[in-house]
């Protein structure tokens, strides 16, 4: 252990999305995905709607849901303080999910 | 000053760490060394007073950004991951503050159970384990409440020579806990909380315990009276 302590955000995320530990974050967020798609899709069919259409005010609000569950998954399974030890707040934790989330409903509805 | 409801938890405290030394805290139980360390380290804010990094006045932070400071918590509860191997957390936290996980395995003694994940540590190996991956972030200062609780004569010592080793390194380490025996075999300063207020016991050594818990009032938590 020799050498300066220095904090580099690029560093610990790159870390953190390349480890096991964000594997398996994934697996959680793609499962609330998955969930939160089919909820939305069901509820635009009864509206008369596309079912898998991008549509901004319905994925933000599936994305609130799944950010705030992966958060319960990540508190249950004790991950948040190892993630705080690595200095990755909140918001730099979700971003990575926000923006799979973003491109998995694009590519959803590009395909449909 | 800290409050739960109408009941005031800790009225004038003061705990400071310092690079280099052992700090430890002790208290009877609901004397407020949690919450007091929990102020410290931005899991609680208080109603009155402030907290100091390098002499520099820190708002209310987040453990993230604590960490980033160089303060690491280790809380009594277990924190690790409960699903990755410990080998791949060392690993991770390592990989970020640049420190070579090997070594600090080596030197925190779990190169035995580092390929097991931390359900199916003992009490004692997780401890040591939790005390790992947190020495793996190259703190300036570490907080632990109650590290020795519930853990056998073994693991104990090996604890206790982690932290002296730690505070060999430079760093400030402040714990609380009620393990009379190993604060005095481990510990260069003792603060001591009474009704909420701290006071540093200079020759602890030399005091006995029951003045650590007692030593203003003179009375127990039941209110019973103490002999010194």
């Amino acid at each position: 252990m020799t050498g300066q302590r220095r904090w580099s955000p690029a560093r610990a995320i790159s870390a953190w999305l390349t480890s096991v530990l964000f594997a398996r974050q994934l697996g959680d967020f793609l499962l609330l995905w998955l969930v939160l798609k089919g909820a939305n899709a069901f509820t635009a069919v009864r509206a008369g709607l596309p079912p898998l259409a991008f549509r901004p005010g319905a994925e933000a609000v599936a994305l609130a849901f799944e950010c705030l569950a992966l958060l319960a998954f990540q508190r249950r399974n004790r991950e948040d303080l190892l993630l705080a030890s690595l200095g990755l707040g909140r918001p730099l934790v979700l971003l990575p999910f926000a923006l799979v989330h973003t491109g998995l409903s694009l590519a959803t509805a590009a395909l449909a | 000053m800290h409050r739960f409801g109408s009941r005031t938890v800790l009225h004038a405290a003061y705990v400071d760490a310092v690079a280099g030394t052992v700090t430890a805290l002790v208290g009877q139980s609901g004397a407020g060394k949690t919450t007091l360390l929990e102020i410290l380290v931005g899991r609680r804010r208080p109603l009155d007073g402030q907290v100091r990094h390098a002499g520099v006045r820190v708002p209310h932070l987040s453990r993230a950004a604590l960490a980033r400071r160089g303060v690491v918590f280790v809380p009594d509860a277990p924190w690790l991951s409960t699903r990755v191997r410990v080998r791949r957390q060392l690993a991770l936290v390592a990989r970020v503050w640049d420190a070579d996980p090997i070594a600090v395995a080596r030197a925190s003694e779990v190169q035995a159970f580092v390929d097991r994940a931390p359900p199916a540590l003992s009490a004692g190996e997780r401890r040591l384990c939790e005390l790992a991956v947190a020495t793996a972030c190259r703190p300036e200062a570490i907080v632990l409440d109650e590290p020795f609780r519930d853990l056998d004569p073994l693991h104990r010592e090996a604890i206790g020579r982690r932290l002296r080793a730690l505070a060999g390194d430079g760093v400030a380490v402040l714990f609380a806990d009620h393990d009379a025996t190993m604060v005095a075999e481990i510990a260069d300063r003792l603060f001591a909380i009474e009704e909420g207020r701290t006071r540093l016991v200079p020759d602890f050594r030399n005091t006995p315990i029951v003045e650590w818990y007692c030593g203003w009032s003179g009375l127990d938590q039941t209110g019973r009276r103490v002999d010194g």
